[in-house]
């Protein structure tokens, strides 16, 4: 007998996201609003994380519920309405920085990390901060300055606690790029980190 | 390294990675290596990255925006703001038009107007061609955007 996958959505999540879809679409008063209120935090945070422009990020929000509003009869609830959301969301965020021509991703393995670690470095004094608060600042800066892929990959891996599968099919990248993505991101970061510490030790 | 896989050797590191992001929230263990020891530093840095909510108008604004949507507000006014810009552009076009074309053929002459037309064909050749070589493969998200 196969082990359980611990990152598989339950059926309680699946059913709750069924009755709220179905209220929503039959168009009881107050379901659409609370579908927002349950979801505009996980939204904004993608918006932000990729376009990282408060007025942008609260226009793009906006359009991706609009969006929602108007797609929620496609949402067949074979995974969490929270995964399908982002997805929406991702999509609108990714197709605003191409309108814009910003690159969403770096094109080499390292090179955009070493300019993000250039940038890092002019703003700190790193002969005189040595404490922890202080070595997470520099790694938030360094996380500022990566590619907005990069930047929300990590977000949602880490602080929306994301499984990489269910990341895969929110930006429709395969998840072997995902853990590529992850994994050098998060070395850059530590060689950051050992570059301040070797100055400051 | 391939940009899409994790060698063997990389392996390593990687589950050096995720027992640093899964003791991320753990007192620190001596016991544990100085690689995992780093990542669990870098994944509590990544857990406590400044959030930013949104506002507390934001849902009474999404639920305003969709009213107007449903309402068809929108659908009835572009129609509406597109047939006032044709017959006022139609207008200045009649009353200006022939004083402008005498301007134009007087400044830059039958050979200028040739070329001009010329460059404009070919730069709007290019741009068509480049938005349709940039174009990105369709993914469900686009088919949801496309259908919305």
């Amino acid at each position: 007998m196969g082990m359980p996958d611990p990152t598989a959505p339950d059926d309680a999540t699946l059913h709750a996201d069924h009755v709220l879809v179905t209220a929503v679409l039959a168009g009881t008063p107050g379901a659409f609003e609370q579908l927002v209120r349950s979801y505009q935090g996980l939204c904004w945070h993608i918006m932000d994380r990729m376009v990282r422009h408060p007025d942008d990020t609260r226009e793009l929000c906006q359009e991706t519920f609009l969006r929602v509003h108007q797609s929620l009869h496609q949402y067949r609830g074979e995974r969490p309405l929270k995964a399908w959301i982002a997805q929406v969301a991702y999509s609108v965020a990714r197709r605003h920085l191409e309108r814009r021509r910003i690159p969403i991703a770096d094109n080499g393995p390292d090179g955009q990390m070493h300019a993000a670690a250039e940038q890092v470095s002019d703003g700190f004094d790193l002969e005189t901060h040595t404490s922890t608060q202080e070595d997470h600042a520099l790694l938030h800066a360094a996380i500022e300055a990566l590619p907005p892929l990069q930047r929300t990959l990590l977000t949602l891996y880490h602080l929306e606690e994301m499984p990489i599968a269910e990341i895969a099919s929110v930006t429709a990248i395969a998840e072997g790029t995902i853990k590529s993505h992850l994994f050098r991101s998060r070395r850059q970061l530590r060689q950051i980190l050992h570059a301040r510490i070797g100055v400051t030790a | 390294m391939n940009r899409d896989r994790i060698s063997p050797v990389d392996a390593v590191e990687w589950a050096a990675q995720e027992q640093g992001r899964r003791h991320a929230g753990d007192a620190a263990d001596a016991r544990t290596s100085a690689v995992s020891a780093d990542y669990r530093q870098i994944a509590m840095a990544l857990r406590s990255l400044p959030r930013s909510a949104p506002p507390p108008d934001f849902t009474a604004a999404v639920l305003r925006q969709v009213a107007v949507h449903e309402a068809g507000v929108e659908k009835r006014l572009v129609p509406v703001l597109i047939a006032v810009l044709v017959v006022v552009t139609a207008a200045m076009v009649l009353l200006f038009g022939r004083y402008w074309w005498q301007l134009v053929q007087l400044h830059v002459g039958h050979d200028g107007i040739r070329w001009a037309v010329a460059l404009a064909a070919c730069m709007l050749a290019s741009r068509l061609c480049r938005r349709w070589l940039r174009r990105p493969a369709p993914t469900m998200a686009d088919a949801l955007y496309r259908h919305a």
